[in-house]
This record gives structure tokens, C-alpha cells and sequence, in this order.
């Protein structure tokens, strides 16, 4: 292992994931690396289908087992107690390891708060059944524990005894993030988790997770295709375009100096507060391919306005270059 | 809760009234009345009833009144647990059914019980491993099971039980043990006569509550709220049965209300063709030989159990659908 | 300015050049794909259909009886009620279709006793006298389909008997007559999912689209006519019909009878489908164009639930052609000189009989293999025709 990777909370190098569909394989993740230190944020964004989600769902290996395959790379993980590191991709993803890191060291949070809890078990039931899982504690700390943990994210405490359907969208993604945050996991990995909510209720759920992550000193993996939701929240930002992440950098480089052409379509794409509401927002032109087609070379030269110009001819698959320090790009024209 | 209940039987009574009103005219259907067909009886027997019986029958159900009056002196009666006269049996409906019913019931229970036991493990394992060769196997069984016939599979039974294995598999015992008084040998003997019974009415819901059992978990497996249990770390098995099941077995308690009627008309045609004495062979009969006030009488018996059933069904629901307990 | 900055630049300058000719070409692919849409729905549920191997073997099936029962008096080598005494409770014969080494095929001539114990008579075979099967032999004369005078079968016996599924007690055919039954089993189907298509498709339809008092009214009606347990009251309703009605009056007044219950269940699923249609923009936009009703019930929402319609009226057949042998078998449905299979298996009711001569039963195979076949069809179109709806 090299040194610098000593510090890191989670490596995932080179990361192949694919889908056996009745149409073919779908390669839902080509080729992502990426790394995450302790107590810090990463955002992933992207497209639907550029395989985000799936990156993220591969590491807690929650991906159906008949149908999608980790094909290659590895997903290094440090164990919060023993300081070893472990290859999640390699692990069996009903076993006895991965369960013992679900919830306990890696926690998860998502999309859907209107369906992420069950509607049959109260609210309490189902954090305190996490708690009971991973600690050991009598039923009745377990209680006092949720109840803390509810208050924590702002919560009444009576909410313990609800049954989920009588929540707003908001107080239910409060309650997923109680119930993920109540064994202090070192990683939490948030897919997408506001993209459901009104927008002032958006806001309130970035501002509780920022200061829980100060409290709890764990580290974010936002998954989302909302870059405002990024630059709030995020310290490293990595863009996914077809199961590769095509530029990443910290948020300042990124947003500020945008290199590869998605990149620069994607920050055109967002309306500006208070600039000029004349100008149409550029969307980017196309769509994604058909994921079962595999795109030969760079995966974006289909869409990309300067293809075929200043030399790119798209049809090789362009490396990583890292035109500036700490900010990659996956472009032929940079290179 | 107990208001929810108490409104679903006030909201039953109209219904009620009206289903009465239709058997009453679905029984008034066939031309004359009873006491004609009772007069050709003895015309043709020289047997039955004396004049005397005839002429208060003829009074207590109001024969030479306005219909309606007719109908209010039959349905009056159910209250008070009058069911009405079995012209036949020269006997109260209720003396010549109470057995019969009985037996019905019995029988409808035990293949429910079947249906349940069968087709919920067979569903979970069908949706856990969807298209795998036993899902395969099983769904094409459930055709079979939904395509033959129940009078179909009794005969079958009967020829293959008789011809084949050499068993008496008609009737509830085998005829040294009818009158026999009641020892072990003969509980298993009725046992041993119960069960194909059982199996061939329950086979039918069974391949139904099959694929609503697999269809229903398939659709609750992709919800949201099992990869959230599953990323908290939970054993699979403990998904599949607290968060998947529960919430998947919720269909199977609505259509319950479906499935006992049609266990009790199964149970007619399974009854006269394997001869067990359930309600089947005397509504038949009696429906052939007009005896107006027992077929009335078990048409208002039969709806009454779809009714009740259906508000069975609905409790169950509220009962473990705290969504609905609460509305 | 450094390179990577350079390249930057450009691209988002390549970007502001775009930005007009996108819209049109956005407008362009959104048109396209709506055409796709319109014209494929039919074409595409086909295709799906066709991969559905289960569901196509069961279309096969479907078809082949149908075609039997159309051609039936010449696919039946005797007539319905060619009485051959002589050859009364004949077990199915065996076909053999060699015979020195040739094909040949042939039944063996029979031979009959009686047994000295139950007096009942036997038959048996002569392996020594072959009777050879002809093909297109003239016969039972028959009028095709009801019109074509004609007396050729396809198959049968110049002496002695051919029996495929035995014969019943009065010496009649029970292929014969299981091919002639299929005539009314197969049709009375047809004709009670029509009718209860019409009563469930206004119904339902007119339920879902108005709303209100009016979709009140068909609910309430739906439930009441739902609280009734079907076959009890089938069989209260065809007991009640009088005995000397002619046929014709009894096949449809029993088909009013299964449809009457039958629609329910339709009207219940179109209401739903119609409920959803009607805030749909194209329902929508023909309201606030002023259409009627009439015309945007018929004009649009019936076209539209035309696939669903489909599927439910395949899916209902099981449930008719069941309903209607189960009557006739019980000896309520259907009555003699209508031949239907339930009414074949009425001989087969009476256990005593049914032990000596099994093959009386055969005729509910028939049923069975039918409702399979339609199970089959129905859920392979439901499946091509929405996939998301178990």
C-alpha cells in the first residue's frame, strides 16, 4: 500500500460493476477510483444512470446479488476498531463481515423518504432495532439512545412512538438520519437524500448534516445531480459521466475552473440567482446513450460540442491527466 | 376500532335487506307455488304432507297474500332464527341444515388453512428466486391448479383413489365405521377421508394465492425500506420476514374475503361428487325439487358468510395495517 | 493564461454556439419519439407476446379448438347421436398405426361377451381381424358449419367401430361427441364474455369518466350484485328456468346468467383505468375543447383500455367456460339435445357408473385443458400488454 493511502477512510480503485439484463450486460460502473479521508465530504454528481448511485450501493454491496456483479477493483475500507483495511468488493455480501460494517461503520441514507422506513413498525421500533443490532444494550437504553438521537436531528421526542406515514418528507429523511447516524458511523453515505424535499426543507437537512458531521467527525459520501447541494456541503467533488468519473478536484477547482466538457455543460445547465433571466439555461444537447450500447472511446464524444475540433477524434479512450494539482480530468483534449 | 366495526355492520344491513329481496324473487322464480308442487307430490307419491300441514303453511307464509306480504312473513322470521320450512323434509330448514353446515364449514376452514400454509412459503421462495427452476415449476403447477376444474379434480380423485390405489375415497368413513360409536380408529378413518377433500378445494385458491403471494413480495422486495433494513446491517433472513413478509402477506388477507365464498361453493360440488354431507347435495336438491324455502334459506346463509367474511377480512387488515386501523 | 485554461475557454464557447440549434433539434427528437410511441404499442406488445413461449403454445391450443369446433361434424367421425347399441360402454380403443411393417393404421375388430358374474358386457379384441382407418370416408351425413350439405369425415371405419375415448352407455361416440360438444362449450364462452364486455365496458367506463353520483350508483350495484357467492346463485338462477324452453332460449338465457355476474370484475378494472385516463392531458384538452362526452368515452377513452379490455375478456374466458360445464354437469345448465362438455360429464356424476366406466369422464379434460390454454394466452398478453401489473 502506498503511504499516502495509510490515511485514507475508503479507497475504491478501478471499480467495474455490471448488470446482467435480459438485453445483455449493462455496464452500470466502467472505471471509478476515488478516495475519502476521515471526516470529510465528497460529492458524487451526475446524470441518472451515470452509475452514482451504483458506485455508491457497491461499497455496502447492497446491489441485487442474481443480477449485478462486481467485475473488477477493489473497495478498501478501514474497520474503525481494528484499524485493518478490507476489500469490500471481495466480501460475500450476505456475510457476517459487511453486516457487522452495515449500519455500524457505514451507514446509509436515501432518496425516498416517503419509502425508505417501513409504514408497519413504529419510528422507534425501527431505530432501536439498528441500535440492538450493533450494540449491546438492554431495550431500554436502546430507547433512551433513539430518543437522543431524535432530538439530535431536531426531532420531537413523542415522534419515537409514530408509525412513518403520519411524517412529512422532511421529518421522515430526519428520522433515516437518526436512525443511520445512532451507531456513530465513521462513513455515511447520503444517495440523493434531498433531492425529494421542498427546497427550504432541502436546506435544513444540509445544514443538520454538516453539523452532525462536525459532532460525529465522520466522513459524506453525497451522491447527488444537484451541484448546488455539492458546494454546500462538499470538500472533493468527482463527476460521473457512464460509470467513469470524468473530472474531480476539490469543490473550488471544480466549480471555479471547470476543464472537461460535461463539466462545463453541467455549470452552464444551473440557473443563476439574479443573473440574466433572458439568457436560456444551456442544456446539454442529447441524451445519455443507451447504457447496453458500449461507446467506444470517450464516452461523451457524442454530445460533446468541440468534438472533431482541435484535433480530439473521440475515439480513444482518454486517460487521467492532472492539469493542475489535486484536479484530474478524463479528456483527449488535455492530454 | 370498535366504532369502525360497529359502522361496517350498520353499512352491512342494507345490503342484507336488498340480497334478501333478490333470493326472495330468485326462489319465486319457478312457476307456482310450493303448495302446488306439494299437491302434485302427493298426487304423484300418494305420500307427504296431510291437508291439515298444507292448509297452516298456507297461512304461516301468507300463500294467498299480496307478494310482498309473502315476503315479509319468510324474511321476519330470520330474526328470530325461523329459516323456513323444508317442504321435502317436512322439517325446519335450520333441523336439515344445521349438520350439513357443519361439515361445510369444517372443510372450508381446513382448505383455507391448506391455501395459507401452502401458498405463502411457495410465494416467498418463488419471488426470492424468481425464474429459478422451482419458481418455474411451481407457477406452472399454479396453471394446473387454476385450470382444472374442482369437479374435475374430484372425479379424478375418485376414479384414481377407487380404480388405482384401491381406497374408498368417497363419503366420510368407510361403511363398517358409519355407525360405529366414536373411537380413535374412526377419527382417523374420517381423517383419512377429510383430507383429499380438502386439498381439491383449497387447490384452486392455492395457485391464486400463489402468484398474489409472489407477486406481492416481489413488489415489497424492491421497496426502499428493505435495502434500508438491509443497510443497517440486518440478516437477510430477518428482512424477508419482519420488513418483506409482513407487509407482502397484507393482499392475501384482503382477497380472503373472495376466497371463502368460493371455498363454500366449492365445497357444493366436492361435496355431491365425493358424497360428503356439506351443503352441496341438499341445495341441489332442493333447488330440483323446488323446495323454495331451503334453497331461500341457504342462498341467504351463503350470502351472510360472504358478507361477514369480507368484514373478517377488513378487521385483519386494520388489524395489521396500522395505515388503515388509523383512518 | 495557461493551456488547460485555453481549452476550457473554448469549449464553453462552443457551448454559447450551440445554444440555438439545440432547441430545434430537442423539438425534433421529442416529436419522433412521440410517433414511435403511437405506432408501436400494438407492434410491440406482439413482439413481447411472441417471446412469451408458454403464452404462444397456449394461443395454439386456443385456435386448434376453435378450428375443431368449426369444422367439428368433419373432424367427428360419427354424428352426435349415432347410437351403436352393440357397442355400448366400449372402452377407448387402441389405435395401432403399424401393420407388417407398414403404416397402416387400424383398430382391431371386436369381439363380445358377457361376463357370467356381472352380466356386463366385455369386449375383446381380434388381434386376427384388422379394420383399417380410412381417411375422408363417407359417413353421417352432416351440413358444414350449418351449411354445406356433405357427408365425408375425416377419418373412420368401414365395418365394426373406431373409437378413440370409448363410448357411453348407449353406444354413442364420446369423441364424436366431445368434438361436437365443443360447438357449445367454446361458444358460450365467447358469447358470455361479449355480453358482460358490454355491460362492464359502458358500465365501467361511464363509472370511471362521470364520477359522482353516477360511479356511486355502479359501485353500490357492483357490490350488491358481489355480496352473492357466483355459484350458488348460477345455480338458484338456472334451476329456475322452465323445462320446456327450446334449446336456443336456454344456451342464451344461460349466457345472460354468467354474464350478469360476470361484469363486475371488468367495470371494476376499467373504472380504474378510465379513473386514471381521465386527468390525462389528451382527455383533458378534448373537455376544455368543448367535445361530448359520448364522443371522448368513445373516441378516446374506450380506444385507449382497447389492450386491457383484451386481456380481461382472455382472462374471463376460463372462468365462463368453467361456469357453464360446472352447471351442466350438476344437470342445471344445459340440458339434452344440447351437447355441451359439462353435459357429457353429467353421466359421470353418478359414482357407481363413473367407477365402471372411467373414460365417461374424459370430456372435463377437455375443460381443462381449454381453461389452461386461456390461462395461458391471458397471462402472456396481460404481461405484453402492461408489465408492471401482477
Amino acid at each position: 500500500m502506498r503511504n499516502e493511502e495509510k490515511n485514507n477512510l475508503l479507497t475504491i480503485n478501478n471499480l467495474k460493476v455490471q448488470f446482467h439484463t435480459l438485453e445483455g450486460i449493462l455496464h452500470a460502473v466502467e472505471d471509478v477510483s476515488l478516495t475519502m479521508k476521515p471526516g470529510r465530504t465528497m460529492g458524487l454528481v451526475g446524470e441518472s444512470g451515470c452509475g452514482k448511485s451504483v458506485t455508491a450501493s457497491s461499497i455496502l454491496r447492497l446491489l441485487p446479488p442474481k443480477t449485478c456483479r462486481i467485475a473488477g477493483g477493489e473497495i478498501l475500507f478501514r474497520r474503525r476498531d481494528s484499524d485493518e483495511v478490507v476489500d469490500l468488493a471481495k466480501v460475500d455480501p450476505q456475510g457476517e463481515l459487511i453486516r457487522s460494517i452495515r449500519g455500524r461503520e457505514i451507514a446509509m441514507i436515501f432518496q425516498e423518504p416517503m419509502t425508505s422506513l417501513s409504514p408497519v413498525f413504529t419510528v422507534g421500533n425501527q431505530i432501536i432495532e439498528a441500535i440492538m443490532l450493533h450494540r449491546q444494550v438492554k431495550p431500554e437504553e436502546a430507547r433512551e439512545h433513539a430518543v437522543e438521537m431524535l432530538k439530535a436531528v431536531a426531532l420531537r421526542e413523542n415522534i419515537i412512538d409514530e408509525y412513518p406515514y403520519r411524517l412529512s418528507g422532511g421529518q421522515r429523511q430526519r428520522v433515516m438520519t437518526a436512525m443511520a447516524l445512532s451507531c456513530n458511523p465513521s462513513l455515511l453515505i447520503a444517495d440523493e437524500p434531498t433531492t425529494a424535499l421542498d427546497v427550504t426543507i432541502q436546506a435544513q437537512i444540509i445544514e443538520l448534516l454538516k453539523s452532525l458531521q462536525q459532532q460525529l467527525n465522520m466522513a459524506i459520501l453525497m451522491i447527488t445531480h444537484d451541484l448546488g447541494v455539492i458546494a454546500e456541503i462538499a470538500d472533493e467533488i468527482g463527476i460521473m459521466y457512464l460509470g467513469r468519473i470524468v473530472e474531480s478536484g476539490s469543490v473550488e477547482q471544480v466549480f471555479e475552473n471547470p476543464l472537461h466538457p460535461y463539466t462545463i455543460g453541467l455549470l452552464k445547465s444551473i440557473p443563476k440567482m439574479g443573473g440574466q433571466t433572458k439568457k436560456r439555461l444551456a442544456p446539454i444537447p442529447g441524451s445519455v446513450p443507451d447504457p447496453l450500447a458500449v461507446v467506444q472511446g470517450c464516452a461523451f464524444h457524442l454530445r460533446c460540442p468541440v468534438y472533431k475540433q482541435n484535433g480530439c477524434n473521440g475515439k480513444d479512450l482518454p486517460s487521467v491527466v492532472e492539469p493542475e494539482a489535486g484536479h484530474f480530468v478524463r479528456c483527449l483534449l488535455y492530454e | 376500532m370498535l366504532a369502525y366495526i360497529f359502522r361496517r355492520i350498520l353499512g352491512m344491513l342494507p345490503t342484507l335487506i336488498i340480497i334478501s329481496f333478490v333470493t326472495f324473487i330468485v326462489i319465486q322464480l319457478p312457476p307456482g307455488d310450493f303448495v302446488t308442487s306439494v299437491q302434485a307430490e302427493i298426487a304423484a307419491t300418494g305420500g307427504g304432507m296431510d291437508a291439515a300441514t298444507v292448509e297452516s303453511l298456507r297461512v304461516r307464509y301468507g300463500l294467498d297474500q299480496p307478494k310482498i306480504v309473502q315476503y315479509w312473513r319468510w324474511i321476519s322470521g330470520f330474526p328470530r332464527g325461523d329459516f323456513g320450512f323444508s317442504l321435502e323434509w317436512n322439517a325446519p330448514v335450520w333441523d336439515v341444515i344445521a349438520g350439513r353446515m357443519g361439515w361445510t364449514l369444517l372443510l372450508s376452514g381446513l382448505a383455507l388453512v391448506f391455501m395459507w400454509v401452502v401458498s405463502i412459503p411457495i410465494g416467498i421462495y418463488s419471488a426470492r428466486h424468481q425464474y429459478s427452476f422451482g419458481d418455474n415449476l411451481f407457477s406452472f403447477l399454479g396453471f394446473l391448479g387454476l385450470s382444472i376444474p374442482d369437479f374435475m379434480l374430484s372425479l379424478i380423485w375418485l376414479v384414481v383413489g377407487t380404480l388405482v390405489l384401491g381406497i374408498p375415497a368417497y363419503g366420510l368413513y368407510t361403511p363398517e365405521m358409519v355407525d360405529a360409536p366414536w373411537s380413535m380408529a374412526k377419527f382417523l378413518d374420517l381423517l383419512a377421508h377429510l383430507w383429499a377433500p380438502v386439498v381439491i378445494m383449497g387447490i384452486v385458491g392455492t395457485a391464486e394465492l400463489i402468484r398474489i403471494m409472489r407477486g406481492s413480495m416481489l413488489e415489497v422486495l424492491n421497496q426502499q425500506y428493505i435495502t434500508t433494513a438491509r443497510a443497517k446491517g440486518l440478516p437477510e433472513k430477518k428482512v424477508v420476514r419482519k420488513y418483506a413478509v409482513r407487509m407482502a402477506i397484507n393482499p392475501l388477507i384482503s382477497v380472503l374475503g373472495m376466497q371463502i365464498p368460493k371455498m363454500i361453493s366449492s365445497s357444493i360440488i366436492v361435496g355431491l361428487v365425493l358424497s360428503i354431507p356439506t351443503i352441496g347435495p341438499i341445495f341441489l336438491r332442493s333447488l330440483t325439487t323446488q323446495d323454495m324455502y331451503l334453497a331461500g334459506a341457504i342462498l341467504m346463509f351463503m350470502s351472510l358468510l360472504l358478507l361477514v367474511s369480507n368484514l373478517l377480512a377488513d378487521i385483519a387488515l386494520a388489524w395489521v395495517d396500522p395505515r388503515i386501523r388509523y383512518e | 493564461m495557461k493551456q488547460y485554461e485555453k481549452t476550457a475557454a473554448y469549449i464553453k464557447e462552443a457551448y454559447d454556439r450551440q445554444n440555438l440549434l439545440d432547441e430545434s433539434i430537442a423539438h425534433q427528437m421529442i416529436k419522433a419519439e412521440k410517433n414511435v410511441v403511437a405506432t408501436s404499442q400494438w407492434r410491440l406488445m406482439w413482439r413481447k407476446y411472441k417471446r412469451n413461449r408458454i403464452a404462444v403454445a397456449g394461443g395454439i391450443i386456443v385456435l386448434l379448438f376453435y378450428l375443431t369446433a368449426l369444422f367439428a361434424d368433419f373432424i367427428a367421425p360419427y354424428g352426435l347421436d349415432d347410437r351403436m347399441v352393440q357397442y355400448s360402454y366400449l372402452p377407448p380403443q387402441r389405435i395401432r398405426f403399424f401393420a407388417d411393417g407398414r403404416f397402416q393404421p387400424h383398430v382391431l375388430a371386436l369381439k363380445t361377451g358377457r361376463d357370467p358374474l356381472t352380466l356386463q358386457r366385455t369386449y375383446v379384441a381380434d388381434p386376427e381381424k384388422r379394420i383399417p382407418i380410412r381417411f375422408f370416408v363417407k359417413g353421417t351425413p352432416y351440413k358444414l358449419m350449418g351449411i354445406f350439405p356433405a357427408s365425408r369425415h375425416l377419418f373412420g371405419v368401414e365395418e365394426g367401430i373406431v373409437s378413440l375415448l370409448g363410448t357411453d352407455g348407449q353406444g354413442r361416440d364420446m369423441f364424436s361427441r366431445v368434438i361436437k360438444g365443443s360447438q357449445i362449450s367454446l361458444t358460450i364462452g365467447l358469447v358470455g364474455v361479449a355480453l358482460s364486455l358490454f355491460i362492464g365496458t359502458v358500465l365501467g367506463v361511464v363509472s370511471g369518466y362521470y364520477g359522482g353520483w353516477v360511479d356511486n350508483l355502479v359501485q353500490r350495484l357492483i357490490e350488491i350484485v358481489r355480496s352473492f357467492p357466483p355459484i350458488p346463485l348460477w345455480m338458484a338462477l338456472t334451476a329456475a328456468l322452465p323445462r320446456h324452453w327450446p334449446p336456443l332460449w336456454i344456451y342464451f338465457t344461460i349466457t345472460v346468467i354468467l354474464s350478469l355476474i360476470g361484469w363486475t370484475w371488468l367495470a371494476r378494472q376499467l373504472r380504474g383505468k378510465v379513473l386514471a385516463l381521465r386527468e390525462e392531458d389528451f382527455v383533458m384538452a378534448s373537455r376544455l375543447a368543448g367535445t361530448g362526452d359520448m364522443w371522448i368515452i368513445f373516441k378516446h377513452l374506450i380506444p385507449a383500455t382497447f389492450s386491457h379490455i383484451i386481456v380481461i375478456a382472455t382472462l374471463s374466458m376460463p372462468s365462463m367456460i368453467l361456469a357453464e360445464s360446472a352447471l351442466s354437469f350438476l344437470g342445471l345448465g344445459l340440458r339434452p339435445p344440447l351437447t355441451s362438455w359439462g353435459v357429457l360429464l353429467q353421466q359421470a356424476q353418478n359414482t357407481q357408473v363413473l367407477l365402471l366406466y372411467p373414460w365417461l369422464m374424459i370430456p372435463g379434460f377437455f375443460v381443462a385443458i381449454s381453461i389452461l390454454a386461456f390461462n395461458f394466452m391471458g397471462d402472456g398478453l396481460r404481461d405484453a400488454a402492461d408489465p408492471y401489473t401482477v
